[in-house]
């Protein structure tokens, strides 16, 4: 070794630290205890913690984008009732209608995906006795680009011989 | 095993990502494949964090937590840098913090050389002439290097790991530590001359 040590030597000299290495059976039992600790990790966590990372972590899956439609479906039926509210001027016949309290019970969306909803809001009045089809479009939450989708949603009574003043179900699809 | 340098180098900064179909599947819920990350990586990360933390005990609980965050983390892995530059950045993070809350209160203890070191070149050269005290010395010029390095600021200790023991280029530096190429440079410069003013006090 000179008596300066210039930059090669020294880069040579800590080069060699890279060998300040544990052995194969270390790395053996390293990886046995990650699969211990992640065993243990998944016991301690909460169900709760456990529910929403699974959930996130759905969500930024592109390909679980369907499951994404549930929030926006609640409020996109609530704009729809919105609408029906404030632009259907026609006289719409007392006999007939009835409340409806829940949409159900699922919906085929995105590659056939099975999305269950349900009615949050108020009381939404449709004609028991006629099939009604409303299109709008709909943003998709928790993915990189949003996404638009337009859909039609048939909405048709469960059954038709539903009574004046009786809570209805509707069955809803994309169309 | 015997573990030598295995880092990417600065032409392995243009290839595709060499991991992506571990990844991949990793991403799918294969256990299997994530095993197989753990296996390639942890033996060098093991090396830039050992001397980062002078600790062996600590090395072993650092590595096991940034695994387990790789796990957790790996489905919002989205491929925008190569896999090996992403867990060193975790890498990195996970040991800067952990050093900030240990502090500096425990005895460097880096002593574990790898039989691999008595076949490396440079090794040889250095010993060539197999001089008993030239041994002495160049095992006293290394126990005094490891305490130089823990001397040296974080940030400057960092860069010496990953340049000049890992092997890793400026640009992946860079990356990985989210500065300039130009500091990556300025800080080895300034950690450079501090470790040799270290040895030559010791020399003489």
């Amino acid at each position: 070794m000179p008596a300066y040590m210039d930059d090669e030597d020294l880069h040579k000299l800590l080069r060699l630290k890279r060998y300040e290495q544990p052995d194969e059976v270390y790395f053996d039992g390293f990886l046995r205890e990650f699969h211990r600790r992640q065993r243990q990790d998944a016991l301690k966590r909460s169900s709760i913690s456990l529910f929403f990372e699974r959930l996130n972590t759905y969500l930024a899956d592109p390909r679980s984008q369907g499951w994404a439609y549930a929030p926006v479906l609640a409020v996109f039926v609530v704009a729809f009732y919105s609408i029906i509210g404030t632009t259907d001027n026609a006289p719409v016949p007392a006999v007939g209608m009835v409340p409806v309290v829940s949409v159900a019970p699922a919906a085929y969306l995105n590659s056939g995906q099975i999305i269950q909803a349900s009615w949050p809001g108020p009381t939404m009045m449709m004609d028991n006795q006629r099939p009604m089809r409303f299109q709008s479009e709909v943003c998709v939450p928790g993915t990189p680009e949003t996404v638009f989708a337009r859909i039609n949603i048939d909405l048709q009574p469960e059954d038709s011989a539903e009574q004046e003043g009786q809570q209805s179900t509707w069955q809803w699809h994309r169309a | 095993m015997e573990v030598g340098p295995q880092s990417p180098g600065p032409e392995g900064s243009q290839r595709p990502d060499e991991d992506q179909g571990l990844v991949a599947r990793a991403q799918e819920g294969d256990t299997e494949a994530f095993d197989e990350l753990v296996t390639k990586y942890s033996p060098k990360l093991f090396g830039m964090i050992y001397n980062m933390t002078g600790n062996r005990e600590d090395t072993h609980d650092v590595l096991q937590d940034v695994f387990s965050k790789a796990y957790r983390s790996i489905k919002r892995f989205r491929g925008k840098s190569k896999f090996y530059t992403w867990i060193y950045s975790i890498s990195v993070n996970m040991t800067l913090n952990f050093l900030k809350k240990r502090g500096r209160q425990k005895k460097i203890i880096l002593e574990d050389m790898s039989n691999a070191l008595l076949k490396d070149p440079e090794y040889l050269e250095m010993v060539g002439k197999s001089d008993p005290i030239r041994d002495a010395n160049l095992n006293e010029l290394q126990q005094r290097l490891n305490e130089g390095m823990q001397a040296l600021s974080e940030d400057h200790r960092t860069v010496v790991t990953l340049f000049d023991i890992q092997g890793l280029p400026h640009a992946e530096i860079s990356k990985i530590l989210g500065i300039s190429q130009g500091t990556v440079r300025s800080r080895l410069f300034y950690a450079h001359r501090q470790l040799q003013n270290f040895l030559e006090e010791f020399r003489s």
